[in-house]
C-alpha cells in the first residue's frame, strides 16, 4: 500500500498527465449551421457572436467566418475557444482587448487615403504606415479595425505588401473590415483582401486596369501575374475570382440569384442577370455590389457601419473633432500626420534640392574660412530629405528611383562630401 | 445614437403595456419588431405601407423616409405610436399603400418624399426662407470658399430653407466668344471639381442643430454644375432649365492608348457620378443616360411612377429618352440644334419632372415660395448670399489681375545706385517681399485659380525662389573699403 505522501503525489501527475493529454488531445468543436451543415473543427476566433471556425474540406484546411445569423449552435468539445494560435503566442500586451464595462467592442477607425491631394496608393497608401499603426490599435485595446479607404489607386507594387499586411499583421489580432468611400484600381485591389467590405452610399469600387504613360495597358507576362496574385488576394478576400478579373480586363460577367439569395458568378454572359458586358471594365457602384452581395451593406456613418456589423453598440475610441466624420484614435492621428508630412515633403522638394544643391556650389566655390555656414545649409537641406525617406520609405524609389539601401549609400556620399568641405 | 434611444423609448412604452418586444437579430436597431408577427402577408393593408423583412415578418405602418439606406417607419402597436428605422439590408420588400389617384395632376413620379412642412420660428412665428444664387463660371465664381460662407450666413440667421438658385455660365464669353457653349458637349471631368463643393451640402449640413432644407432651382446646371442638384433631395427647374454638359464620356480620349484602359477610366468616373446620384436618392440610370451615348433609356410610368428601362421602347406606352447614338441614330445637326438630341441626356423641366428628379417647375422666386407653402408663412431673406457671392466674383477678378502685374514687378526689381552690398539687399528684400505677397494672394484664392492660365508660378515655385535669394544673401558680402 502506497503512503499518503506518495499516494498524493501519484494523483498530482495523474492530474498533470491528464491535462497534458487534454492539451494534446485534438479539439473537435461541432458548428451546426442553418442551412443544414455541420462543420467539425476548431473555433480560432470568437467576437460578439461572430464565430471564426477551422475546418477541413477534403484534404485542405479552410478557416471561415460565420455570422450569428448562420449559426444554429456550438458543440464544444473542450474549454472555449481559446485564441488563434499566433494571438496565443503573443505577449499578453497583444492579445485583444478586455471590454469596457458596457460589454461593447472596441472599434478603430484608420483612414487610407484622403481626397483630392494624399490618396496615392504607394505614396500615401503604404504598407509600411499601416504596419506603424499596429502598436497604437493595441496600445488602445482595439478589437475591430475599420480601415476606411478613400483613393483612386497608385501603384501596382505596393499591393501586394499592403496585403500581407493587412492578412498576417492586423486579421490575426483584429476584425479587420473595409469601409469604402472610394476604392479605384490599387486601392480596391487592397482592399480585396478583406472579407468584410461596407461602402457609403456614393462609394465606387473597382476598375483596376493596370496602365502607364499615354493610357497604355499593362500587358504580356507582367499582366498575367498580376491577374494571378489577384486571384490571390480574391481568396483571401474570399471573394470570387471572376469579378477582380473583369475589373483588371475586359472579360464579361453574369451571376444568378437563387432562390436562397445565393449568388452564382459566371465568367460569361449566361448567368441571369448582366453584371459586366462585354467590353467594359468591371467598377460597381453601392448599390450593384449590395446587390451581388459583394459588400456586407451600406452604410454612410460609423454608427450605421456598427449596426450593419452587427452590433447593437460598439465601443468608437479616439477623440470627437469638428472636423472629422468620426473619432480620432492614436493610429489615425499618426496616419494622418505621415500623410500631412508626405505632402509636405512632396510640394517642398524641389525647395529641398535647391537649397542643398546651392549650397554645396557655394561651399566649393568660396575659401575654406567661409565654407562653414554654406555647408550648415546644406546640411540643414539634408536632414530634411533625410527625414522625409524615414517618414515615407517610398519616397526612396518613388522620387528618387533608388533601392532603400541604395538611398543610403547616396546619403553617406553626400555626409562625406559635406566632411571633406569642411576640412580646412 | 438618436436611432438607438428612440428605439429603445418605443421597447419601453410597450413593456408598460405588457407587449414584449421582439429582437429579429442580436441588435436592436435591425427589425426591432414591433409588429405583426408570422410569414411575410400575402394580402397587405391597401391603405398602409408594409415593409417584408428578411427575417419573415412583417412592418405595418406608414413610411416616412426612404434613404439609399434605410428606411424610417411610423407604426402603432397596441395605440402606441413609435418612429422606427429598419435597414434596407434586413428588408426584403417595400410595398407601398395603392396611391390615389389624382386627376388634377398629371401622372408624374416622385417617389421622392415630399418637400418637408414649414417650421415656423419661434419668436416671428415665421419661416425663414433664405436665398442666394450660384452664377459665373463653375469652378471659379461658384466654388467652394464663397458657397460655404453664404451658407454659414444661412446659419447664422437660423433659415429653416435654403433656396439656391443655379445659373453657371455656360458661355463663351471669356475667350471672347459671344455664344453659348452647345448643350451637347461634354464636360464630365468638371465632376472632380464639383466634389469639392460637395461638402457644403452634406457634411457641413450635418452640423447645423436645425439641419435645413436646401432647394436647389435649376436655370443652368451645365457641366460640373449638374453634378450640384444630385446633391439635394429638392430640385426644382425653371421652365426653361437645364441640367446636363456631361456627355460623350466615351470620346474624352479620343483614340489615345489602348482601349482596355480607356474603359478603365470612363468606369471609374461614371460610378462616381453615379455615386452623386444615389447619395441623393436618384436612380444612378439618370447618369449613365447623361454621360454616355451608347447608353440606352426608355421610360414607362407605371401607377404615375417612372419605371426606367435598359432598352429600346417595346410598347406605346413607353418613351425613349436615349439611344444608343450609333449609325442612323446618331443626332443629326436639325435635332441638336433644336435641343432635340437624344445621344445624351439632357435633363429639361418637363422630363426632369415626370422622371421624379424635380419637384417642380416655377419661373419666379415667389412661384416658388409659394409652390413649397411657404408664401405666408415665411421671411424671405435675400441678399447677403448674393452679396458674398459677387464679392468673391470681384476678389478673383482682382487676383487674376494683380498676380501678374506682382510677377513683373518681381522680376522688375533694379539694384539702385551705387549697388553696392545695402543697395543689393534691398533689393532682394523688395522682391522677396513681393514674392510673399504673391504667395498670399495664391494661397486665399488656391481653390478658383488656374495659376498656369494667369502664367504665374505657384506657391511652391515661389517658396524655391525665396530660398535662392536666402542663399544669395549669405553669399554676399559688404564690399571692401577702398
Amino acid at each position: 500500500m502506497l503512503k499518503p505522501s506518495w499516494k498524493a503525489l501519484i494523483t498530482v501527475l495523474a492530474l498533470a498527465a491528464s491535462l497534458l493529454l487534454a492539451v494534446g488531445t485534438a479539439r473537435a468543436d461541432k458548428l451546426r449551421l442553418k442551412d443544414g451543415r455541420v462543420l467539425e473543427g476548431t473555433v480560432t476566433k470568437e467576437v460578439q457572436g461572430y464565430v471564426w471556425f477551422k475546418y477541413q474540406v477534403g484534404s485542405i484546411s479552410q478557416e471561415d467566418m460565420f455570422k450569428p445569423d448562420q449559426i444554429l449552435g456550438l458543440d464544444r468539445d473542450t474549454a472555449p475557444a481559446t485564441p488563434d494560435t499566433k494571438a496565443a503566442a503573443a505577449p499578453a500586451s497583444e492579445k485583444p482587448a478586455t471590454r469596457t464595462g458596457t460589454g461593447a467592442p472596441r472599434a478603430a477607425i484608420i483612414s487610407l487615403g484622403a481626397e483630392p491631394d494624399k490618396e496615392m496608393v504607394g505614396e500615401y497608401i503604404t504598407a509600411d504606415s499601416l504596419e506603424r499603426c499596429i502598436p497604437y490599435l493595441e496600445e488602445e485595446k482595439i478589437e475591430i479595425v475599420v480601415l476606411r479607404i478613400n483613393s483612386g489607386g497608385g501603384a501596382l507594387l505596393e499591393i501586394q505588401k499592403l496585403s500581407d499586411c493587412i492578412e498576417f499583421k492586423l486579421k490575426p489580432k483584429f476584425r479587420v473590415v473595409a469601409w469604402i468611400e472610394h476604392a479605384i484600381s490599387a486601392a480596391a485591389m487592397t482592399a480585396h483582401c478583406c472579407e468584410e467590405i461596407y461602402m457609403m452610399p456614393g462609394a465606387s469600387y473597382g476598375a483596376c486596369t493596370g496602365w502607364f504613360g499615354q493610357l497604355t495597358a499593362v500587358k504580356g507576362r507582367e499582366l498575367e501575374e498580376v491577374l494571378f496574385m489577384m486571384e490571390k488576394i480574391s481568396a483571401r478576400g474570399k471573394h470570387p475570382k471572376e469579378i477582380m478579373r473583369s475589373m483588371q480586363i475586359m472579360d464579361p460577367l453574369s451571376c444568378t440569384i437563387d432562390s436562397n439569395g445565393d449568388v452564382h458568378w459566371y465568367q460569361n454572359l449566361e448567368g441571369q442577370i448582366t453584371v459586366n458586358p462585354e467590353q467594359r471594365i468591371l467598377c460597381f457602384n453601392s448599390e450593384d455590389a449590395a446587390r451581388f452581395k459583394f459588400s456586407k451593406g451600406t452604410a454612410s456613418t460609423y454608427e450605421q457601419l456598427g449596426k450593419a456589423m452587427g452590433y447593437a453598440e460598439v465601443d468608437w475610441v479616439g477623440k470627437k473633432v469638428p472636423d472629422s466624420p468620426y473619432p480620432l484614435c492614436r493610429a489615425e492621428i499618426e496616419m494622418r500626420k505621415f500623410r500631412d508630412q508626405s505632402f509636405k515633403d512632396q510640394s517642398s522638394l524641389r525647395e529641398y534640392f535647391t537649397e542643398y544643391r546651392l549650397s554645396i556650389q557655394l561651399a566649393q566655390g568660396s575659401p575654406p574660412e567661409d565654407r562653414g555656414k554654406f555647408v550648415n545649409r546644406a546640411r540643414q537641406a539634408l536632414d530634411k530629405i533625410k527625414r522625409m525617406v524615414k517618414n515615407n520609405p517610398n519616397w526612396a524609389l518613388f522620387i528618387f528611383n533608388m533601392l532603400p539601401e541604395k538611398f543610403k549609400d547616396w546619403v553617406d556620399e553626400q555626409e562625406e562630401l559635406l566632411r571633406k568641405l569642411i576640412k580646412k | 445614437m438618436h436611432m438607438l434611444t428612440q428605439l429603445k423609448r418605443g421597447a419601453q412604452l410597450l413593456a408598460a403595456v405588457g407587449l414584449s418586444v421582439l429582437g429579429a437579430s442580436a441588435t436592436l436597431t435591425a427589425g426591432v419588431s414591433l409588429l405583426t408577427s408570422g410569414a411575410p402577408a400575402l394580402a397587405q393593408d391597401a391603405t398602409q405601407d408594409t415593409l417584408i423583412l428578411k427575417n419573415g415578418t412583417t412592418v405595418v405602418g406608414k413610411i416616412l423616409e426612404e434613404t439609399p439606406t434605410e428606411v424610417r417607419m411610423n407604426i402603432v402597436v397596441a395605440g402606441i405610436t413609435a418612429d422606427v428605422r429598419y435597414p434596407k439590408s434586413d428588408i426584403l420588400e417595400v410595398v407601398k399603400a395603392a396611391a390615389k389617384p389624382d386627376a388634377a395632376k398629371p401622372a408624374v413620379a416622385s417617389e421622392k418624399p415630399p418637400t418637408p412642412a414649414p417650421k415656423a420660428d419661434a419668436a416671428s412665428g415665421k419661416t425663414k426662407v433664405y436665398y442666394f444664387e450660384l452664377t459665373g463660371w463653375f469652378g471659379e465664381d461658384i466654388s467652394e470658399t464663397p458657397v460655404r460662407d453664404a451658407m454659414n450666413d444661412a446659419k447664422k440667421v437660423g433659415a429653416d430653407y435654403i433656396i439656391i438658385k443655379l445659373d453657371n455660365d455656360w458661355s463663351l464669353r471669356r475667350f471672347g466668344n459671344p455664344d453659348d457653349i452647345k448643350d451637347d458637349v461634354g464636360q464630365f471631368d468638371q465632376l472632380f471639381r464639383a466634389e469639392r463643393l460637395e461638402p457644403v451640402f452634406t457634411e457641413d449640413l450635418d452640423k447645423w442643430t436645425k439641419k435645413p432644407t436646401v432647394i436647389i432651382w435649376v436655370s443652368k446646371a451645365m457641366g460640373g454644375a449638374s453634378f450640384l442638384p444630385f446633391l439635394s433631395s429638392n430640385i426644382y427647374f425653371s421652365s426653361e432649365g437645364k441640367m446636363g454638359g456631361i456627355g460623350h464620356l466615351q470620346a474624352i480620349f479620343g483614340s489615345m492608348g489602348d482601349k482596355v484602359v480607356r474603359e478603365k477610366q470612363f468606369a471609374l468616373r461614371l460610378k462616381h457620378a453615379e455615386g452623386k446620384a444615389i447619395e441623393g436618392g436618384y436612380d444612378p440610370k439618370i447618369v449613365r443616360a447623361m454621360a454616355r451615348d451608347e447608353y440606352v433609356l426608355s421610360v414607362r410610368f407605371e401607377g404615375g411612377k417612372p419605371v426606367l428601362l435598359e432598352r429600346m421602347p417595346e410598347s406605346a406606352d413607353e418613351i425613349l429618352l436615349t439611344d444608343d447614338g450609333e449609325g442612323a441614330n446618331a443626332d443629326d445637326e436639325e435635332a441638336l440644334a433644336r435641343g432635340e438630341g437624344n445621344d445624351c441626356l439632357t435633363l429639361k423641366a418637363d422630363i426632369a419632372y415626370k422622371l421624379g428628379i424635380s419637384k417642380g417647375t416655377a419661373d419666379t422666386l415667389e412661384d416658388l415660395v409659394y409652390q413649397l407653402g411657404l408664401s405666408r408663412t415665411s421671411d424671405l431673406i435675400k441678399g447677403p448670399g448674393n452679396a458674398i457671392m459677387k464679392a468673391w466674383r470681384e476678389a478673383i477678378e482682382d487676383a487674376k489681375r494683380s498676380l501678374p502685374k506682382l510677377w513683373r514687378e518681381a522680376n522688375e526689381v533694379q539694384v539702385k545706385a551705387p549697388g553696392g552690398y545695402n543697395e543689393r539687399t534691398q533689393a532682394r528684400g523688395k522682391r522677396k517681399s513681393i514674392l510673399t505677397q504673391m504667395q498670399q494672394i495664391e494661397n486665399k484664392y488656391k481653390e478658383a485659380l488656374n495659376l498656369r492660365e494667369i502664367r504665374v508660378p505657384d506657391w511652391n515655385q515661389i517658396e524655391t525662389i525665396k530660398k535662392q535669394l536666402e542663399l544669395e544673401q549669405l553669399a554676399d558680402k559688404p564690399d571692401k573699403r577702398r
